[in-house]
């Protein structure tokens, strides 16, 4: 049976497992490129056929990075009330007409056309495929490489003062404690569990009280994230770390072929997938 | 025998199941617990303790086996948790945390208030709680809770729980963090608690001092198993056992055991200093 | 002790400020911590002891009086970072001082911040993991460790930056007794290989085998001295809510019973060998 507290467990986005594929050891500066390359074609694309083929393609990335299907296909589960609301506004507030197209339907701003039932099957499918993409990222990619990654990616803007390097601390750190957070919180729901409150349950209009039987939790989880600023910042700032100061960087990337190649795939895929029918 | 209070049989669990992350925690675990009785469950970090003991009031419910405390079975379909929760009151680790209420009063009075009781009960169940913690009703009810002490924190925690008048208390590194006196202080009241208010006491412990005040019987959790159960001093005889679960027992059991290897003929099980000293004496009163 | 001390601490003052109240922690401080010298600093919760802890690498500076190290002021920012090289400091959660997502990054943290050239980095890191034990740890995220296991990264992100004095700010506190064991081997290592250590704990035991021991109480020094000299003053320790080790209290115990038997043994050890004093000849007669 299920616990109703396992809070991470459907969360694949944002969890790093070390199958040590090849896709593992691409330098990650290129596969942040490549996600973006195709992260872009697909949202670029409005066709059917070239959704299909990047929803194929996405799927079989998984077995590529030694991950069962089944278990990436799952973390399309938490992102399902947002494909359904994002479906419903489409589906009656964004048809437009194109040429040719037919209109179903209208009646004040609410406008139902050919295009808008094609809009939100396609746009669904982007928003799983994205989800697929995403995880596949961050499955193969440990949020260390991510982060030195985007930080290598974006050290051009260091010329327009840009504070690069802070940013992407900032980005570790937050990063780092994401895990610790939530075990926390887990830990907090279950302590005023145990002395018997109940969460999330009551009627969803009463927002006020939903929100008062919040407080046991929310309360403390703000007086923790305080006490762990407070101890992190003076651990960083004992071992001699100066904000805006200059440091060196230990981790350095030094691109291969194989790089190259991954580049030139993820070109080629977005080309197919914008030039389909 | 006395008629177990609490038992638990073939109880296994697994994390994350059907995950690439899928994490086996408890294996086919049997214990027994009886009424008025103090358990201690020793092991290393990730031996599967924590999760034993979040299945004694419902939080986790078994996936295969069963629980059963005080006639109250958690393995069918729909257990009575809301029941279970409050004949068996769970303290976490550094419980001081769960603390949100401005006022002490306030806070220790969230459980009761939950469970539905009119005010006047929940009033007097808030006095009997901070009372039996040692923390004064009167003087305590209305001061912030901010301004507490670590030590005075935790006893303010514990009684937020006691407030439910458990049968079974459940504890999880009852003392971990606090200086000395604090220490020594919590654990008289959970003595008291055992033997003058008889509630049953199960409690989670890397410490060895705590075992060696508290427990009547202990158990040795490794990998999710059961892996040795005995008196203290079994436990503590045991220098093949305490070496293999690498425990560290108490200074005293220690020290008898250094002497122990050194060809002396001591009973390195003596855990309490009074003991200790004992089996010193009758070393060097037999050379004399 | 001709040679000029590592640290200085003199007639120290300092308040916490909040909501417009003045809470005076430290009054009047005075002492020195020598080249390779181990320092206990007990004393119980709220008497000072964290707050004295984080003036010696100036995470904190004084209201009156002055801290330096290795002849730097503390006040004097542009010392700072050398101050903080020289001085490392361990603190209580193992969970809130690591940095980085992946051991050897957070090992490095510190050598960043130093400008440290990315070719001399990668030896260092090797060298202070394989000083702590963690070498095989190295490409893992630290959420994965045990308490122990961090608390060791973390003291390996210090020495990778070569310090003179570790300070622990109650760095065992949080861990189960192994994790202790591991922690406490990783310092008396370092400390035989000439790093000055200053332990802030509760742990008497721990206490017991320092150096010096300085005994803190509403942030003045109420004791200072060897383990030996601290120990002895039972009754003044008590009146402090503090206690004295385990081995202190058996010995003592012996001795009643014993009146030959020395009564201020503090470490195992020293009871140990006591023993083996007292009964040699017998023990030998077993052998033999």
């Amino acid at each position: 049976m299920a616990s109703a507290f396992e809070l991470t467990r459907n969360m694949t986005i944002g969890q790093y497992i070390p199958t040590d594929s090849a896709v593992h050891r691409f330098d990650p500066r290129f596969k942040l490129v490549a996600f973006g390359v195709l992260v872009l074609a697909i949202a670029f694309c409005n066709t059917y056929v070239g959704n299909l083929f990047a929803l194929a393609f996405c799927l079989a990335l998984f077995p590529l990075i030694r991950i069962p299907v089944g278990y990436g296909v799952s973390g399309i589960k938490p992102a399902v009330p947002f494909i359904i609301i994002i479906a419903l506004l489409q589906f009656f507030f964004s048809g437009s007409i194109a040429p040719g197209g037919t209109l179903h339907f209208e009646y004040g701003v609410i406008r139902i056309t050919g295009d808008s039932i094609r809009l939100v099957i396609v746009s669904a499918m982007r928003f799983v495929e994205v989800i697929f993409l995403s995880s596949v990222l961050t499955f193969s990619t440990s949020t260390t490489d991510l982060t030195r990654g985007m930080e290598c990616l974006l050290s051009p803007l260091e010329k327009v003062k840009f504070p690069v390097h802070a940013f992407a601390l900032v980005l570790t750190i937050a990063i780092r404690f994401v895990p610790t957070f939530a075990m926390e919180m887990e830990k907090l729901m279950k302590a005023q569990a145990s002395r018997g409150a109940e969460f999330g349950s009551g009627e969803w209009w009463r927002i006020i009280r939903r929100t008062k039987d919040m407080f046991p939790l929310i309360i403390p989880l703000f007086n923790l994230a305080l006490t762990r600023a407070e101890d992190l910042i003076l651990a960083m700032e004992s071992r001699g770390y100066v904000p805006g100061e200059e440091r060196s960087v230990y981790t350095r990337y030094r691109s291969k072929g194989a790089d190259w190649g991954l580049l030139g795939i993820s070109l080629a895929l977005a080309a197919v997938i914008l030039w389909l029918p | 025998m006395r008629e177990p209070f609490l038992t638990i049989r073939n109880l296994s669990h697994t994390y994350m199941k059907g995950t690439p992350l899928e994490h086996v925690a408890l294996r086919e675990v049997s214990l027994e617990a009886g009424r008025g009785e103090c358990l201690a469950i020793i092991g290393h970090t990730g031996s599967g303790k924590s999760t034993l003991i979040q299945h004694l009031n419902g939080l986790l419910l078994p996936q295969s086996g069963e629980v059963t405390v005080d006639g109250l079975h958690l393995s069918g379909p729909k257990p009575d948790v809301k029941a279970l929760r409050r004949k068996v009151g769970l303290v976490f680790q550094n419980p001081e945390d769960q603390i949100f209420e401005k006022l002490v009063g306030d806070d220790v009075a969230y459980g009761p208030f939950k469970m539905g009781y009119p005010l006047q009960e929940v009033r007097e169940r808030v006095r009997w709680a901070m009372e039996l913690v040692g923390i004064s009703f009167d003087e305590y009810k209305d001061r912030p809770t901010f301004a507490l002490s670590g030590g005075q924190k935790r006893k303010v925690a514990l009684a937020g729980v006691l407030a439910l008048k458990p049968d079974l208390l459940v504890l999880d590194e009852p003392t971990a963090g606090l200086d000395p006196y604090s220490r020594n202080e919590l654990l008289n009241r959970i003595r008291e608690l055992n033997r003058k208010e008889k509630m049953t006491v199960l409690f989670v412990t890397h410490n060895m001092e705590e075992v060696a005040t508290l427990a009547d019987r202990v158990c040795v959790m490794a990998e999710g198993r059961v892996a040795a159960e005995g008196t203290p001093r079994e436990i503590f005889g045991d220098t093949r056992l305490l070496a293999e679960h690498q425990l560290g027992p108490p200074e005293a059991v220690e020290i008898l055991h250094a002497l122990h290897r050194r060809g002396h003929p001591v009973n390195p099980g003596a855990y309490l200093t009074e003991e200790a000293a004992g089996e010193i004496l009758s070393l060097i009163r037999e050379r004399e | 002790m001709s040679a000029s001390p590592l640290i200085e601490v003199k007639d120290l003052y300092f308040s916490y400020r909040t909501h417009g109240e003045t809470f005076p922690v430290l009054r009047g401080i005075t002492l020195r911590v020598n080249r390779g010298e181990h320092v206990a600093v007990i004393g119980h919760n709220g008497s000072g002891k964290s707050t004295l802890a984080k003036h010696l690498n100036g995470l904190l500076l004084p209201d009156e009086g002055a801290v330096w190290v290795q002849g730097l002021d503390t006040r004097e920012k542009k010392h700072l970072r050398e101050i903080r090289r020289r001085v490392g400091m361990v603190f209580q959660h193992p969970d809130n001082q690591l940095v980085a997502t992946i051991v050897e990054e957070d090992v490095a943290f510190g050598l960043e911040n130093l400008s440290v050239p990315p070719e001399e980095m990668a030896d260092r890191v090797t060298d202070a993991l394989r000083a702590v034990g963690m070498e095989d740890f190295r490409k893992r995220p630290p959420h994965h460790l045990s308490g122990g296991q961090k608390q060791r990264v973390a003291i390996g992100g210090i020495l990778a930056m070569r310090p003179d004095c570790l300070v622990l700010d109650e760095a065992t506190s949080m861990l189960d007794s192994f994790g202790r064991k591991e922690i406490l081997q990783v310092v008396r290592r370092l400390h035989g290989e000439g790093i000055a250590v200053v332990s802030v704990t509760h742990h008497m035991s721990e206490a017991a085998e320092a150096d010096r021991v300085i005994v803190l109480e509403k942030g003045r020094i109420a004791l200072e001295g060897t383990p030996r000299e601290v120990f002895r003053e039972r009754e003044q320790l008590s009146r402090l809510r503090l206690d004295v080790p385990e081995a202190g209290r058996i010995a003592s115990r012996v001795h009643a019973g014993h009146p030959g038997f020395p009564d201020d043994l503090y470490r195992r050890e020293e009871l140990v060998e006591a023993v083996e004093r007292f009964t040699c000849g017998k023990v030998e007669v077993n052998h033999g």
